[in-house]
Order: C-alpha cells, then sequence, then structure tokens
C-alpha cells in the first residue's frame, strides 16, 4: 500500500495577462506517494513548472485543493507555507538560482540555518553533502566561479541539506551537458533508493527513464499516466517510454 | 534614435515608483532653492519699490530748531547736484508718555509727526484704509499699520495723546504705511497728525524738534552726500541713511534667506545623491540589458543617453512641481513682513528664480546622470549575457566575521549585512543622504529651541534681563526720585537689584572720508552686569572716561578695545576708552555703553529717566508690579521687561515658522531617500530574494533584513552626524546672524529635543523601509525567480 505525499484535487490556476485571464492548469488531480520517482513530461507550455511550483506552495492556486500530507497548503498564508516548505519540499531549477553573492558553503548552510536545529552538526552534514557531490573543494567559490555542472551540484545539496520529505526539480539537467546531467541523475536516483520522494520535470527520454512514474500535460491537464514496471531494465523502460510518447507532442 | 526612445520610455514605465521618487526628491530641492533665490534676489525688491513709490527720503534728519535753522539746512541741500527733492521740515513732539488706546497703554513708544501733505514733493504717506486725503484733518490721526499689530485699531477709533493738560483724544481716520518705519522695528514709531496739528496740543517750547527729509537722485550717493554735508555744517542733530533703513526692513530676509541657502544646498545634495544612486542602480539591474544592447549594435553614447533623457524628462516634469511649492513658501516668508509693511501689493516676480533653478537643477542632474552612467561604458557583453549581472566579489577569507556565515550567525542580521554590502556605493550615498537630514533636524531642535528662549536669554540677545522696567513720567518731585531707589535698594529684601538707566544720543564725528554718525547709547549709574548685559570680549565700563561699543559700530568705526572714541557730546568732543564690545539684536549692535559720570561730566543737567529692576528668586514680579503701581501711582510708569521684545518676537517666530517646514521636508527626504534605497535593494536583488524566498525565507524575515540595513547605516548615521553637527552648528548659526549685529548666536542647547531626533529618525526610517518593502515582498517567488 503506497502512502500519499502531495495531492492535488480539482486544481485550477490562471494568469492574468492584460485584462484576459490565461487559463494555464485546468483542473488537475494527483496524489504522489512517498518514495515514488515521478516524472511530468509534456510540450512547452503545457503547464509543468506552473504545477510544480503549486504542488510546493511557491504558487497559489486560483482554486482547488493541494495538501502535503495532513496539511492543506492552500488554505495557509505565505508565512505558515514557507514554515511547511523549509520541512516538505527541496527546490532545483533548471538555472540553478544560486544566490550569486554567497560563497557555495554559505549557498548550502542559508536554508540549513533557517532551521533551528544544532548548527555544528549541520556545517558537518554540508560538508559532507558536497563531498559526495564532489564539489567540496569549491566552498569558498562564487557561483559564478564554476561551471554549470558544479552549481547544478550544490543547488541539490541545498535542495537536501534540510531533509526535505520531497525534492522538486525542474528541468535540472535541461542548462548542462550530457556527463554532467548524468552526475546529477545519478545523485537523484541514488536518494531515490534510500527513499527519497522525487518529482522531477524533464523533456528528455532519457532522464525521465529514471523515474518509475511519468505523468504527462497536455494544456493544463493529465493527457496520460505512465507506472514502470519495477522489473525491467533501462533499456526495456526506454523503449516502453518510447512508445507510449509516440503520437504525443513533448 | 528611435530606438534609444523606446528604451527610455520603457525604463520609465517599468520603474514607476522609482521615477516617482527621483521626481519628489528634485520636486523638493527645487522648492527650496527657488525659495532661497526668490528670497535672495526678491529680498530689496519690497523695500526699494516701496521707497521710490513713497518718494522716501535717503536722509532722515531730526533735529533741535534751537541748533539749527531748518530752512537754512534744505537750501544746502537743494544746492547739491545729487538731490532729487528735500521735504518741508516737520515738526515732531515725543515725551515719555505712552499713548492710550481703549484704556490700554502702548507697550512700545510712540512720538507723533506733521505729514505736509502727499502731494508734496517726498515722504508720502502710503493710505491702506481710509480717506485718501493729503493729510490728516484736525483732530485727527494717521496711524502705521504694524501698530494692527498689536491692537485691533479700525478707522474711527479714538487714541489718548497724553499732553501737559491731560490726555488729548485723536480720531484715527488713516491707516498707513511709511517707507522708513515700515515693519515697526524702530523705536519710538511714529504717527501723523495734520499740519500745524501739534500746535493745537502742545506749547510752543515743547515743539522745538524737526525732521527733514532728502531725497537723492541715486541712492549710491548717500555717503558723499552726507560726508559733504557734515563737512559744510557742524551738524549737532540725528541723521538717519538710507542703508540703516534697508538693513533693518531686510534683517529678516538675512536670517531667514541665510537659512534657506544652506537648506538648498542640502536640498540639491541630497537629490544629486539620489538620482546618482537610481542611475548607479538601473545600470546594475539593466547590466544583462545593456550586454545584449551592446552586442546588438547600441554604442556607449547611445546607451548614456537612454539615461540622460529618462532624467532630463523626469527634471522637467519634476521642477515645475517644486516651483509651484516654492512660490507658496516664498509668499509664506515674505507674508510675514507683507503683513507688516500692509496689505502693499508687491508682486514678487519668481520668473528669474524659476529659470534660474530650472537651469541649475537640468545641469546639476545631467552632469551626474551623465557621471554615473558612464559606468555603463565598462560593461563588457559577454560577461554581462553570461554572469546576467556585474561581476561579484566574495567574502570568503575576509576578516570581518559578520559578513561570512558561521554557525553563530543569526541569519537576518547576515542577510542584512549583505544587503549593506551588495551595493556599498549606495549604502554610502544613503549614509551621506541621511548625515544631512541628521544635520537639518538638529539644528531645527536646537535653533528652534534658541530662539524660543529669546525671553529667558534676554542677555545673549543683548537685552537687559531685568525683570521690571521703570519709567519716570515728567513731572515728579526732586527727592521723590531718590527715594524711590532707596526703597528698594535697602529696605526692599525682595529686590535684587536696581540699576538707572537712560538714552543719549551721540554723534561720531567725520574721519577718513565717513560722514558723521549719530548713534544711541545707553547710559547706566551702577554695574551694568548687574542687569545682565554681557561683553564678547572685554568688561563694560567702570570709570567715567570708557565706553563698550557694540560689535557693529566697534565693525564700521574700524575700532576694538583699547582704542580711544571720540564722541561729540553737547558740543564738544570727548575721549572715551573702549574697554567692551558687545552684541545686541538692539539696532542690530550699533550703539555704545557709558555710564552716567561720564555724562554728568560734559552735562551736569543729564538726568536718567528709566529704572531697571531684577528681582530676587521668587518674588512675584506681577505682584511686585502692581505694588508699585499702587505706591507711586502715575509718576512711575512700571512695565515687564519680558513683554518689551514684541516686534523682534514676531519676527523670530516668522523665521521659526520656515525652519518648521524645512524640518518637516527633511523628514520627508529622509522618507524618501531611505524608500528610495530599499526599492533599489529590491529591484537589484530581486532574483535573489525571490531565491530566499523559494529556499525557506519568510517574507517578515526578509523585510527584517532590509530594515537592518537602513537601521546600521541610519545608526552610523546618528554616530558620526549628531556630534559633527553639534560642532557645526553654532558656529553655521554665528554666520547667519552676524549680518544682524549678532555675532554669536545665542545658541540654547536642549538635550532632550536632540535625543528626540535619534528615535524620530529611526522610527521614520524604520516604517519607509516597511512601506517600500511591504508592497514588494508579496510578489510571489515565481516572478522573482523568473525574472
Ligand atoms: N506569470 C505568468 N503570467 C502569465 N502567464 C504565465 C506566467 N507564468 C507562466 N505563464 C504561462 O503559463 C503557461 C505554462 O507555463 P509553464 O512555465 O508552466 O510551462 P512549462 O510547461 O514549464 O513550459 P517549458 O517546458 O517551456 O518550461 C505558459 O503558456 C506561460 O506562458
Ligand atoms: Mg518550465
Amino acid at each position: 500500500m503506497q502512502e500519499p505525499i502531495i495531492s492535488a484535487k480539482d486544481l485550477w490556476k490562471n494568469y492574468q495577462t492584460g485584462k484576459t485571464e490565461v487559463p494555464v492548469i485546468n483542473g488537475i488531480n494527483l496524489t504522489l506517494y512517498k518514495g515514488d520517482f515521478t516524472v511530468i513530461m509534456g510540450s512547452s507550455g503545457s503547464g509543468k513548472s506552473t504545477l510544480l511550483y503549486l504542488l510546493s506552495g511557491l504558487e497559489v492556486p486560483s482554486s482547488g485543493e493541494i495538501w502535503l500530507e495532513d496539511k492543506p497548503v492552500h488554505s495557509l498564508d505565505e508565512k505558515m507555507m514557507t514554515l511547511i516548505r523549509r520541512e516538505y519540499i527541496g527546490f532545483v531549477f533548471q538555472d540553478f538560482n544560486l544566490v550569486p553573492n554567497l560563497t557555495f558553503l554559505e549557498n548550502v548552510l542559508i536554508p540549513a540555518y533557517l532551521v533551528k536545529n544544532d548548527r555544528e552538526a549541520l556545517q558537518a552534514r554540508a560538508t559532507e553533502l558536497m563531498s559526495k557531490m564532489d564539489i567540496l573543494d569549491l566552498k569558498d567559490r562564487l557561483p559564478s566561479e564554476v561551471s554549470g555542472g558544479q552549481q547544478q551540484r550544490c543547488s541539490m545539496a541545498r535542495a537536501i541539506i534540510n531533509n526535505p520529505r520531497v525534492i522538486m526539480a525542474d528541468e535540472p539537467t535541461g542548462n548542462l551537458n550530457s556527463s554532467s546531467s548524468e552526475a546529477v541523475l545519478d545523485i537523484l536516483t541514488e536518494l531515490n533508493e534510500t527513499g527519497q520522494s522525487i518529482v522531477m520535470v524533464t523533456h528528455e527520454v532519457k532522464s525521465a527513464c529514471r523515474a518509475n512514474r511519468i505523468i504527462f500535460l497536455k494544456d493544463g491537464h493529465i493527457e496520460d499516466e505512465l507506472n514502470f514496471d519495477p522489473q525491467i531494465n533501462a533499456e526495456e523502460k526506454e523503449i516502453q517510454l518510447l512508445k507510449w510518447l509516440a503520437g504525443k507532442d513533448w | 534614435m528611435k530606438g534609444i526612445l523606446l528604451i527610455t520610455w520603457a525604463n520609465i514605465k517599468r520603474r514607476k515608483i522609482q521615477t516617482i521618487l527621483v521626481a519628489i526628491c528634485i520636486a523638493l530641492a527645487a522648492l527650496l532653492f527657488s525659495t532661497m533665490l526668490g528670497i535672495g534676489l526678491g529680498m530689496e525688491r519690497p523695500f526699494e519699490k516701496l521707497f521710490a513709490n513713497l518718494k522716501a527720503s535717503h536722509i532722515v534728519m531730526e533735529f533741535n530748531v534751537n541748533d539749527h535753522n531748518p530752512q537754512d539746512i534744505k537750501s544746502w541741500f537743494e544746492k547739491q547736484d545729487e538731490v532729487e527733492s528735500v521735504s518741508a521740515p516737520r515738526i515732531q513732539q515725543y515725551n515719555n508718555k505712552r499713548f492710550i488706546y481703549k484704556e490700554e497703554e502702548f507697550k512700545r513708544p510712540a512720538l507723533l509727526r506733521e505729514h505736509v501733505g502727499n502731494d508734496k514733493s517726498n515722504d508720502k504717506l502710503d493710505i491702506l484704509q481710509g480717506e485718501a486725503q493729503s493729510f490728516p484733518g484736525p483732530g485727527e490721526i494717521w496711524i502705521p499699520n504694524h501698530w494692527l499689530n498689536n491692537f485691533e485699531m479700525a478707522i474711527g477709533d479714538t487714541i489718548s495723546v497724553p499732553t501737559k493738560n491731560g490726555l488729548f483724544p485723536l480720531v484715527v481716520s488713516a491707516i498707513v504705511v511709511d517707507a522708513h518705519y515700515a515693519n515697526g522695528l524702530f523705536d519710538p514709531s511714529p504717527a501723523w497728525v495734520g499740519p500745524g496739528g501739534l500746535s493745537l496740543l502742545y506749547p510752543m517750547k515743547d515743539l522745538s524738534r524737526v525732521v527733514l527729509g532728502v531725497r537723492l537722485k541715486d541712492k549710491d550717493m548717500v555717503d558723499p552726500v552726507w560726508a559733504r554735508f557734515n563737512e559744510a555744517v557742524t551738524y549737532q542733530g540725528f541723521g538717519t541713511l538710507y542703508a540703516f533703513f534697508k538693513q533693518i526692513f531686510q534683517i529678516v530676509y538675512q536670517i531667514t534667506g541665510g537659512l534657506l541657502f544652506v537648506f538648498a544646498i542640502f536640498g540639491i545634495i541630497v537629490t544629486l545623491i539620489i538620482t546618482s544612486s537610481v542611475v548607479n542602480s538601473a545600470i546594475k539591474t539593466d547590466y544583462k540589458m545593456i550586454g545584449m544592447l551592446k552586442a546588438q549594435g547600441f554604442t556607449n553614447r547611445n546607451i548614456i543617453s537612454v539615461y540622460l533623457i529618462q532624467f532630463f524628462l523626469i527634471t522637467c516634469v519634476a521642477v515645475p512641481f517644486g516651483l509651484i511649492g516654492g512660490y507658496f513658501l516664498t509668499q509664506l516668508v515674505f507674508k510675514s513682513l507683507i503683513t507688516a509693511i500692509g496689505a502693499v501689493n508687491f508682486d514678487i516676480s519668481l520668473l528669474l528664480p524659476s529659470i534660474g533653478t530650472f537651469i541649475a537643477f537640468l545641469i546639476g542632474i545631467l552632469l551626474i546622470t551623465f557621471r554615473t552612467s558612464r559606468q555603463a561604458s565598462h560593461i563588457q557583453p559577454v560577461t554581462a549575457i553570461r554572469n546576467g549581472g556585474p561581476p561579484q566579489k566574495s567574502f570568503a577569507g575576509t576578516s570581518f566575521k559578520y559578513f561570512t556565515l558561521r554557525p553563530k550567525s543569526n541569519i537576518v542580521l547576515f542577510l542584512g549585512l549583505r544587503f549593506l554590502m551588495s551595493n556599498k556605493k549606495r549604502s554610502i550615498f544613503m549614509f551621506i543622504g541621511l548625515l544631512f537630514v541628521v544635520f537639518v533636524q538638529l539644528l531645527y531642535a536646537n535653533g528652534r529651541n534658541s530662539l524660543s528662549q529669546l525671553d529667558d536669554n534676554r542677555p545673549a540677545w543683548g537685552f537687559n534681563d531685568s525683570d521690571l522696567s521703570v519709567r519716570q513720567n515728567t513731572g515728579l518731585l526732586e527727592n521723590q526720585e531718590d527715594y524711590f531707589r532707596e526703597a528698594m535698594n535697602d529696605d526692599d529684601d525682595r529686590v535684587k537689584s536696581v540699576v538707572k538707566r537712560g538714552f543719549y544720543g551721540a554723534t561720531i564725528p567725520a574721519q577718513e572720508g565717513k560722514a558723521p554718525e549719530t548713534i544711541v547709547g545707553i547710559i547706566y549709574d551702577d554695574e551694568i552686569e548687574k542687569v545682565g548685559l554681557l561683553v564678547l570680549e572685554g568688561r563694560h565700563p567702570v570709570f567715567e572716561d570708557e565706553i563698550s561699543l557694540g560689535i557693529t559700530s566697534s565693525k564700521e568705526l574700524g575700532k576694538g578695545i583699547g582704542d580711544t572714541l571720540d564722541l561729540f557730546l553737547e558740543g564738544q568732543l570727548v575721549p572715551y576708552m573702549i574697554t567692551g564690545i558687545y552684541q545686541s539684536l538692539n539696532n542690530l549692535s550699533r550703539g555704545f555703553y557709558i555710564r552716567l559720570e561720564g555724562i554728568t561730566e560734559i552735562n551736569p543737567l543729564f538726568q536718567l529717566n528709566g529704572y531697571e529692576i531684577k528681582l530676587k528668586k521668587g518674588v512675584g514680579i506681577t505682584e511686585y508690579k502692581d505694588e508699585l503701581i499702587q505706591n507711586y501711582g502715575s509718576s512711575f510708569r512700571v512695565v515687564e521687561s519680558r513683554n518689551t521684545l514684541g516686534p523682534i518676537k514676531s519676527i523670530i517666530s516668522g523665521i521659526q515658522d520656515v525652519m518648521t517646514l524645512v524640518s518637516l521636508m527633511f523628514l520627508g527626504v529622509l522618507f524618501v531617500t531611505v524608500f528610495n534605497d530599499t526599492v533599489l535593494s529590491i529591484r537589484e536583488g530581486q532574483r535573489n530574494l525571490g531565491i530566499f524566498k523559494a529556499v525557506g525565507f519568510t517574507p517578515r524575515q526578509l523585510q527584517q533584513a532590509l530594515i537592518l540595513k537602513s537601521l546600521i547605516i541610519a545608526f552610523f548615521a546618528l554616530l558620526v552626524g549628531i556630534p559633527i553637527s553639534l560642532i557645526v552648528i553654532p558656529n553655521s548659526l554665528d554666520m547667519l546672524t552676524t549680518a544682524s549685529g549678532l555675532s554669536q548666536f545665542p545658541y540654547v542647547f536642549n538635550l532632550n529635543y536632540t535625543l528626540l531626533v535619534i528615535p524620530l529618525i529611526l522610527l521614520i526610517t524604520v516604517g519607509s523601509v516597511w512601506v517600500a518593502s511591504r508592497r514588494l515582498l508579496k510578489i510571489r517567488p515565481r516572478i522573482l525567480v523568473r525574472e
């Protein structure tokens, strides 16, 4: 029996552009489960990022409900939401979004220090994470002084330092070359294998194969969903996914 | 060109708050600047205009007909080429008794002068209310407009004039303005009766003094003509010259204009600082865009002109608003005087100040924009596009631990410090801006306090600090006077000291091309210090051959302590040794103090007719006054000394009003400066703020960090600004009032008001950041991150 961690009920989101309201998310019902590696796919502009932001509480829905376990995110104010997000969500962005005038180490520590905890232990954990991601020797560098892949690994360290229930990654490999991408995906897979729930948006079939569940968005609603058989290997996964994607615009 | 205009317009629209803020600052500074220019340039105009309209005399002489024949003097002047016209001799009567209106005595002395007619060549009177006649009819009196400040008089009222035969009623038939005594700062001030009117009131022997006015074709010829006259005639009367009338008239404007000048300069500096930091920040935020524009073929000049056009437009829109405000402020400043002169319609032309302000601001702002926007030339397209912003500096390994994140760091303080350091230039600009605000507020707190202490601090302003001022009315028995004095000195233990005093006019003989001058001194029969009169240097006279001199007189005569001053008294030249220099608002520090023996030596018949009484602590002044009045009846006139400073107080309250206004404006400047800085911080750090929100900062924490940043700057501005201001303020006030004869401004430091400035500035700073950040922090993190 799978345990739900995030669920969305009849989720709607409109954006105001000029005088007209543009619907972006149109009545999505979705439940994400603990320990899953879920991938969201879909064509550009289909609302993938918006859905991710909504699920993480960074964006407020126009209507509908979002539950993080038993917490009604949709009815919380920004402060409460922020406090819950610290505990539940670690976010990884396509363009890294590290704070440019903070060092690598500081970027990783900032969210950790926001939560009242043993700071010395956090420092140790940050060091450990950074060494695991192979960026420890860059800890005093500024983001502008390192490569994109290194930046993304730093931002992943930042995302997991607080042990969030879910890691949300919006095209984490979108700006990276293939070897850097592999490294990032390996880290995510490794985390998932230790029980970490992950939601990732991606365009790439290869990246998507890391997941056990694929959700396909079209024009703001869920068009299709694919659950991999846990027994099959990577190549079989890729073939199955390509078949499934055939005829879909992505 | 079209491309540049498009980008400019987009910039203005995208940064509405910025644009409005800069516009407000420019408008505020333009307001101050134009007011300062308006007062500076317009200061002379009301006076000059009034003088010309009324064909006022540049030389006003008052003498005894027993000393000189008026016709002789008149014809001497008429023979001079420079003279336009000489008035008919006008009789004047002055005795010590006060006029009475509605059973109340006038607080200040007045005299009666015959007005020979408005159809005559010079010294006309401008009739503000009443029938336009050439001169007052029999039984009528024309009163000066400034009397209305003391009494609510109206046409048809009766004023009782004391004569030998008792009070004589005169009916007010006109309220007039006289060019010489327009603001009521002269004592005694004249009221007018018709030709021959005085001989109905007084016996012939009391009507020996006449006034003769000489109007010149050119006001610059006053000194040579007056000098020539004194060479030709051994003149024994008083002569008051154009420059003195003008100075008395302008004293308020000199002080107010000077103050506004300082404030206007501050305002301009703050405006330029804000402009500069806005341009600087715009370039930081536009870093990527500038890089891209460059990559697309924009030259540095193109990019600089985007900012130049932008600020040109803002200046063009903002300055007119400031000019409108300046117009009202100038009116307000002039009004205090215009009401004193009367509703004379001075069309204060603000055209020149407005054009001046406009040009000054345009040049200043475009220069600073140009200077600041030249930074854009250093932007390399590639780094700009790759970094998305200016290169960052690391704090790793710096010795200042608060700038690096450590286990002990307070996360909000850390963020605040990073905000502080993220644009150091802007933080320094804000610091400088706040320094000026601190200065102005302290100047206001202590300057205003000093002004309001006039009554309790009279010695510093050059007035005595007696409690009661007693004047002997004529017709007193010889020894009654001594009895009065002894009664108080020896028998009355409520009296601390009594000093007897009187006025004496003396002539300073001509010297080195300078015309002789009549100055009025005060004669004391005891130690002057007993009634609190101070010296700036040296000491007041103790012996009969000593004199202390007002600082203005001392400067004009070029004489200081130890020098000998020859005075013309009773037809003979008497040498006095200068022992002290003092300052006084009275006659703008023109005058002298001599001991009674110094005069009686020459004129044994001279008598003092006033007493200054200082009571012991705790003795009720009013009760004592009532008792004196009861005991001595009408032979003495007793007033409370603090009531005698009326017109000076009204002038001072005008200056206080201007200071209040400016102080409030600078609180506005403070708000705008901090608001602007916060908005810039948020915009420059928009993306970072979005990231901070995404990683778990609450809006409140971000707001606190921004508040902390501004508080740190405000704290340092106070830390540095308060000591500097407290040293600089007294000196600058001295400079401001030197022209008015006070070379040491009577500065009274007030600790409470000074301390009050600290929470006031901190509070406004916090409030401003709070308001500025409230709106912006509402932005969803997604939008911030996406930018
Ligand atoms: N702030 C906004 N205002 C108006 N429209 C918006 C806003 N943010 C997103 N949109 C619109 O919502 C739609 C979905 O955007 P979203 O970023 O979720 O797409 P996406 O699926 O992530 O696309 P991509 O694969 O290109 O990242 C798009 O059409 C976009 O233009
Ligand atoms: Mg997206």
